[in-house]
């Protein structure tokens, strides 16, 4: 049972069932040209075969007509000598009866019509015409059965063995069947390739888009729905682009605008005389501020332009790694690299100095350390970092990408932050064709992967 | 400062700067725009980047760049370790020397310089460091 259950699911899953547009075009194409050209082939041969009959057919009657004109000559004691001294021709083999052929089946109107009409063309004296003709056979037996009433007595009965049909008379057609077939096979290949790649270009525009707003627009060149379907998907990556764009701006807006009462709030708590109201007074605004930091930052980030240049990653993370030790010098022996001297990868640094800054930091933060991990693999560069903390929550290790969301156990006063350093860290890294996934070590701790194109 | 400040610590900031400004010492970092080039490695100050001999942007922090800094625009002449603490005062915390010496490695590391047999930023004897290349401005 269980053998036969593996089989279904993997004849199902069938390896060679076609799953590309393209392959899946060109077998229907293929079986539909195998289809048609089968079918013609066969129409080939069942014509070549009718035609290749009638002539044996016609043959035949003028050579049975033959023989029997030359047997109704012989007296009737010497016919059957006779018989076996006449050239017969090959094929054929004559004997006389007293009874008309039985076997085999009686032969259908249109042959039957072939061989009289041709035995009478064989010119004989009207005395001496046969009485009676029976013809029996088909012609796509391999044997026909013709039985000549002698006008005195008894029959002649001829049988003749027809030769095997050739449908396949000559080899060219049979070559240039092969050749047609094929350059019909490679010209559908060709088309379909040719037609179904603007699809594949199309998916790969929009998985572009989906990592970066500011992507280049597609060429919008080719055939009419081609090119139709490129002018709307440029005009929906436009609007989205207008959208993401407004709402970043929004964003901002608000973003900055909210500094300037921050700023006078807290010229204003300077005058405050109770102390401790003052620090705490100052701490939320303080708090304040640096939620509307990070949300500048989250906007500039969508709509940034700063361009791609070829940087040392190694270097980039020694920085962040060294600027985070100067910040927290107390942490900066758990702080350490490993990994290549040198990997030259693409991309805007300053954004990425960013992410790393603020994986880097949440590690120091929460962690009390930070071990950065460089590795490649497959064209891509894979960083870990890896800290000490108490880890994630598992069901949160997604959630926590989320703009403002913030653990439970973090919302405190304590450790500060605003919610907006993983997913600015994420929006970065996935714009440049990366990403970031959260997890906790075997050993305790979490641990962030960061994978980029290297 | 960058703004926002928190206004006490302009205040405190203001006072510091009129009490140094009497007897303070020339400035190091001159606000050199001009892109600099030394042994195949590229400064450029307008963006203030640094670029390998291959041209590959290598990422420095705000201490190694302003010392990197120091550096190129006194080269060939050796800067004291007070000179260079005094850049980066205010930005290293800890003993203050130790800071000079770790920054001068990270630094190194990052150009490539060995520690031992430093070639580009060599360590004098008595208490400095100097850049030994041959300057190119453009």
């Amino acid at each position: 049972m269980r053998r036969a259950g593996r089989w279904y699911t993997r004849n199902l899953r069938w390896p060679a069932w076609p799953h590309s547009l393209v392959n899946r075009t060109l077998m229907t194409l293929l079986v539909g040209l195998a289809v048609v050209q089968g079918a013609g082939l066969t129409i080939h041969a069942l014509d070549r075969i009718e035609l290749q009959r009638f002539a044996e057919l016609r043959d035949m009657g003028i050579r049975a007509m033959s023989i029997y004109r030359s047997a109704v000559a012989t007296p009737l004691g010497d016919r059957a000598s006779a018989l076996r001294e006449m050239e017969l021709g090959p094929n054929v083999s004559a004997v006389l009866a007293l009874a008309p052929p039985m076997v085999p089946e009686p032969t259908q109107p249109p042959y039957v019509g072939q061989i009289r009409v041709n035995m009478n063309l064989v010119p004989v004296r009207a005395m001496n015409r046969p009485r009676d003709i029976v013809i029996r056979g088909a012609p796509w037996s391999d044997m026909i059965c013709i039985g000549m009433q002698f006008p005195d007595q008894g029959w002649l009965i001829l049988r003749m063995n027809l030769p095997r049909p050739r449908p396949w008379h000559s080899p060219t057609f049979l070559i240039a069947f092969v050749l047609m077939t094929v350059a019909a096979a490679i010209l559908s290949i060709w088309a379909v390739r040719r037609l179904t790649k603007p699809v594949t270009l199309l998916a790969e525009a929009a998985e572009r888009l989906g990592r970066d707003v500011n992507a280049p627009p597609l060429p919008e060149n080719g055939p009419d729905e081609v090119m139709r379907a490129a002018v709307a998907f440029n005009t929906m990556a436009a609007r989205i682009r207008r959208f993401v764009q407004d709402r970043t701006f929004l964003l901002t807006a608000i973003g900055h605008d909210l500094r300037t009462p921050i700023t006078r709030l807290k010229l204003r708590a300077e005058f405050i005389e109770d102390d401790e109201q003052r620090q705490k007074f100052l701490s939320d605004l303080d708090e304040l501020d640096a939620m509307v930091s990070a949300t500048l930052v989250f906007g500039r980030d969508t709509a940034d332009t700063e361009p791609a240049v070829a940087f040392d990653m190694v270097a980039l993370l020694r920085t962040v790694l060294d600027d985070a030790a100067d910040a927290r010098p107390e942490a900066a022996d758990a702080l350490c690299f490993s990994g290549p001297a040198h990997l030259t990868v693409t991309g805007r640094i300053l954004a990425l100095k960013r992410s790393f800054a603020n994986l880097v930091g949440n590690a120091v933060k929460y962690g009390n350390a930070a071990r950065v991990t460089l590795t490649t693999e497959d064209g891509m560069a894979m960083v870990t970092i890896e800290d000490d903390g108490p880890g994630l929550p598992p069901d949160e290790l997604e959630r926590i990408f989320e703009p403002f969301y913030r653990v439970e156990d973090s919302r405190n006063r304590e450790t500060g932050g605003t919610g907006l350093g993983l997913p600015i860290a994420r929006n970065i890294l996935r714009a440049h064709g990366g990403d970031v996934v959260l997890g906790n070590r075997a050993g305790g701790g979490a641990r962030a992967v960061v994978t980029m194109p290297a | 400062m960058p703004k926002p400040f928190n206004p006490r610590e302009l205040l405190a900031r203001i006072r510091a700067v009129l009490r140094r400004t009497s007897d303070r010492a020339e400035k190091l970092v001159e606000p050199a725009a001009r892109t600099v080039r030394f042994s195949g490695w590229t400064l450029e100050p307008a963006r203030r980047r640094l670029l390998n001999p291959d041209g590959v942007e290598v990422a420095l922090t705000g201490g190694e760049y302003d010392l990197l800094v120091a550096l190129v625009e006194r080269a060939n002449r050796v800067l004291t370790r007070d000179m260079l603490l005094d850049l980066l005062r205010g930005r290293q915390a800890g003993p203050f020397d130790r800071a000079i010496d770790v920054a001068i490695s990270r630094l190194r590391r990052k150009l490539e310089d060995d520690g031992r047999h430093a070639q580009l930023i060599k360590t004098v004897r008595g208490g400095g460091y100097v850049l030994a290349a041959d300057i190119e401005r453009s």
